[in-house]
């Protein structure tokens, strides 16, 4: 039997949708892997210490890569707040790569702009941190900043 | 009944290839597949699957038909893989479930209108071959 047009043009159809299909799937399988790992990193604070309002507080900051992929820590923002008062805040930018099961400690110091709203206030002081990591999993796609939640430190 | 099972193949065909070919020239996972497929090919994609379709199918009331099929599977299939994440990760499922009902309904639209310039250019090519009349 011999092919016909028709023929020719449903098999070129169903290389087209190979292709195109496995495209998709094999995408679609990293955004979800992508997401995975920004969803399992663990954040943590281990360092709070609050001296007074002229000195920074200075903190030390976790970040713990408990997946099988490759992650680099672009940046690390923390604000802080008293509060709800946004009274300062500080930066890291380690640009470290973590490997599976690998930590990044950061000591970062949190300047305090509102000097005197913290003196005005009365203790215990209500202290509040929330921020953001930066994180690049593949170099192909944009690094994806993951917040954290905002924790509070009785004093 | 053997035309209604090439109909049903070429549908689910065409509604791969569409999804595909909408996938891989978006932002989102455009930079995630292997095979990198340029923006600029989205179009002329998408008018070489309603061409496909319509020449596989034959006749016209049929590949309309399909061709709608396939725009309906086709931006859903697309849609799922955008929202892919938001099924293990709750955090960002709302995000994601809002941004997948956005660009499906876009690519809808885009698999409609240019599948439908991809059948009048099969319906040309027929008549160039002698099969079809304008």
């Amino acid at each position: 039997m011999r092919p016909t047009g028709r023929d020719l043009a449903l098999l070129l159809l169903a290389v087209l949708a190979v292709l195109a299909g496995a495209n998709m799937v094999a995408a679609s399988s990293r955004f979800v892997t992508a997401y995975e790992t920004y969803d399992r990193l663990e954040l943590s604070l281990s360092r709070f210490q609050y001296t007074s309002p002229d000195v920074p507080v200075e903190t030390e900051f976790i970040v713990t890569n408990p997946t099988s992929q490759r992650v680099t820590i672009l940046a690390i923002e923390l604000r802080l707040k008293l509060g709800v008062h946004d009274i300062g805040g500080g930066e890291a930018r380690p640009g470290t790569v973590l490997e599976r099961g690998e930590s990044l400690s950061t000591p970062i110091d949190l300047a305090i702009n509102d000097k005197t709203y913290v003196r005005r206030a009365t203790a215990p002081l209500d202290w509040r941190i929330s921020g953001r990591v930066q994180v690049r999993l593949n170099p192909a796609i944009d690094p994806v900043w993951v917040p954290f939640v905002v924790r509070y430190l009785p004093e | 009944m053997r035309s209604l099972a090439r109909l049903v193949v070429a549908v689910l065909l065409a509604s791969v290839a569409n999804a595909g070919i909408v996938a891989s020239t978006t932002t989102d996972l455009r930079d995630l597949t292997p095979v990198y497929v340029g923006d600029l090919w989205l179009l002329p994609g998408l008018i070489l699957v309603g061409t496909l379709l319509s020449l596989a199918v034959g006749d016209i009331a049929r590949s309309a038909l399909g061709l709608v099929a396939a725009a309906i599977l086709g931006s859903t299939l697309f849609g799922l893989a955008i929202a892919a994440p938001g099924f293990s990760v709750p955090g960002v499922r709302v995000t994601l479930l809002d941004r997948a009902t956005n660009f499906g309904l876009l690519a809808l639209l885009m698999c409609l209108l240019f599948g439908l310039a991809g059948m009048v250019l099969a319906w040309i090519i027929e008549a160039a071959l002698g099969r079809r009349q304008l």
